[in-house]
């Protein structure tokens, strides 16, 4: 375990206990602000909330296992604006991953954030959590605990297996640990290391071993994800089943807007050019008798998918925004392996790795 | 395409030997600096070619945004066929390992919905190259009368 492994102390009310932590960080001056889920008026859903006073991190539910949207989008423009001060982000490791890649899109930068990230559960699909929630107020706190709850998990965290936080500077480790009286934090890097010392740790008496916790999930997940993308392979493969799942698409965009990584202002999807022609569907309908007239959508969701797959970072908003529920954060993950694979990448993991496509080699060969 | 494609109904009230075979439709991206002159130099040469690609001349090949060769295929091209300058060859320095990249990454995409690789392909075939743009052609649009018809434009549907 990381040198500078340390217990927290939780009294049956983790979320509550962090935000405390959490709010000694304000309090001491070491951060300027702390960026956590968390609840304000009018909405049980978590959401991002900016923390700057520690009597407010009282709403704050840092290890909330719902996530209305991602997270990343609000820390990049943290960054993007944040120079000279420091702000601590709580993020989920696919909200990490995405907040990496999108400085490596020039997007933000990571200089003024300290990034603060779970082993992560899994987050519930917001109506789930909130109708859960009403009948269980401590529902943040008893999922970390209940295996069956996190079974409830939306089915893009079900078969993920990158639940363990990469690029972050505080870890806190849940799996393995009787989370319900104390969870470990460890610092990944000397910032982190310094915001840890001005949490009151407990130095740990006994060393816990998750590596077992951690190897199960790992094998569940893995497993679930193998045939995820096994099956997704076969409906983007197969014209009928693709036609069928995506069939339902109404064009809202809202996968486009949920995407962390889809950061252009103006979608080029969006543009005149984009807009199928009427001749072209005439003579569509023309040949077979009859065509779809909102048309084009196909070549949206795979324009998203040239723009996107080698950098998804598969937190399955897209799936959570769809109206129709279509499962579009499979197709993307699916799609998105069989990209990375080939480009050998893999987003979020390094924020040094640079972007598959700009690693062209300027020698000559072919 | 539609208007090819009804040209060619039009020919077939009556069977000839040309008719008998399969005859893919084919984008050919070509850049202008080399491939295109090759082609005109294949041309000028007198060199036969396969009449099915359609070329389009771009300035280069690192113009090429994916939507190009996507759309080709949705709108039912059998193949689409890249033609750029040899790596350090680029008139514009770099565009050329640019577009091998992103075809690379395209490919594997197209791969994962069902279209066979040989349907895109990438050649470097430099000014000088005549002949090897007639046999690059040939070898390419042989291939893909092999595979058929893509049947891709479905996808097309929504």
């Amino acid at each position: 375990m990381d040198k500078s492994f340390a217990f927290l102390k939780t009294n049956n009310q983790p979320n509550r206990i962090l935000s405390r932590a959490l709010g000694k960080l304000l309090d001491k001056g070491l951060v300027s602000a702390v960026m956590a889920p968390g609840i304000t008026n009018g909405s049980d859903l978590p959401m991002p909330v900016l923390f700057t006073r520690d009597e407010a991190m009282e709403s704050c539910i840092p290890l909330a296992p719902a996530a209305g949207v991602s997270a990343a989008v609000q820390a990049a423009r943290i960054g993007r604006k944040v120079k000279d001060k420091r702000v601590a982000v709580v993020l989920k490791p696919c909200e990490v991953r995405g907040v990496i890649e999108l400085a490596k899109l020039n997007q933000t930068s990571l200089e003024s954030l300290a990034i603060i990230s779970m082993e992560c559960p899994g987050r519930m699909e917001n109506d789930a959590y909130l109708a859960k929630l009403s009948a269980s107020p401590d529902l943040p706190d008893l999922y970390l605990n209940d295996s069956s709850l996190q079974d409830q998990a939306s089915s893009t965290c079900l078969s993920c297996d990158a639940f363990e936080p990469q690029g972050a500077d505080i870890t806190i480790h849940l799996f393995g640990l009787p989370v319900m009286e104390h969870i470990g934090i460890s610092g990944m890097t000397a910032i982190g290391n310094e915001l840890i010392e001005a949490m009151d740790l407990e130095k740990p008496g006994a060393a816990y071993d998750q590596r077992e916790a951690m190897a199960r999930l790992r094998e569940k997940r893995g497993r679930a994800k193998e045939e995820l993308f096994q099956k997704t392979g076969e409906i983007l493969k197969n014209p009928d089943q693709y036609l069928e799942v995506l069939g339902n698409c109404l064009g809202c965009f809202n996968c486009r807007t949920a995407c962390p990584l889809c950061y252009c202002r103006e979608c080029v999807c969006a543009r005149e050019s984009f807009d199928r022609d009427l001749d072209d569907v005439s003579n569509r309908a023309k040949k077979t008798g009859q065509a779809r007239m909102p048309a084009g959508l196909s070549m949206f969701h795979m324009t998203r998918m040239v723009h996107m797959s080698h950098a998804c970072v598969g937190c399955g908003q897209c799936s959570s925004y769809c109206p129709s529920k279509i499962p579009v954060a499979d197709l993307f993950r699916t799609m998105g392996q069989q990209v990375q694979n080939t480009l050998d990448y893999s987003p979020g993991r390094d924020p040094e790795e640079p972007i598959p496509y700009l690693r062209f080699k300027t020698e000559a060969g072919s | 395409m539609e208007q090819t494609t009804q040209q060619t109904d039009l020919v077939k009230t009556e069977q000839t030997d040309f008719d008998k075979e399969f005859h893919p439709n084919i984008v050919a991206l070509v850049c202008n600096w080399c491939t295109y002159t090759a082609a005109d130099l294949a041309g000028v040469t007198r060199l036969k070619y396969p009449a099915e690609i359609r070329m389009i001349r771009l300035m280069c090949t690192g113009m090429i945004d994916p939507r190009f060769i996507v759309e080709s295929f949705l709108r039912g091209a059998d193949g689409v066929f890249i033609g750029g300058c040899h790596p350090g060859d680029c008139h514009y320095i770099n565009g050329n390992l640019k577009a091998r990249l992103r075809i690379g990454g395209l490919k594997a995409l197209l791969q994962g919905m069902g279209i066979e690789p040989q349907r895109l392909a990438l050649h470097w075939i430099g000014a000088s190259e005549g002949t090897e743009f007639q046999k690059q052609v040939k070898d390419f649009v042989e291939g893909i009368r092999e595979l058929g018809p893509s049947g891709f434009g479905v996808y097309d549907s929504i």
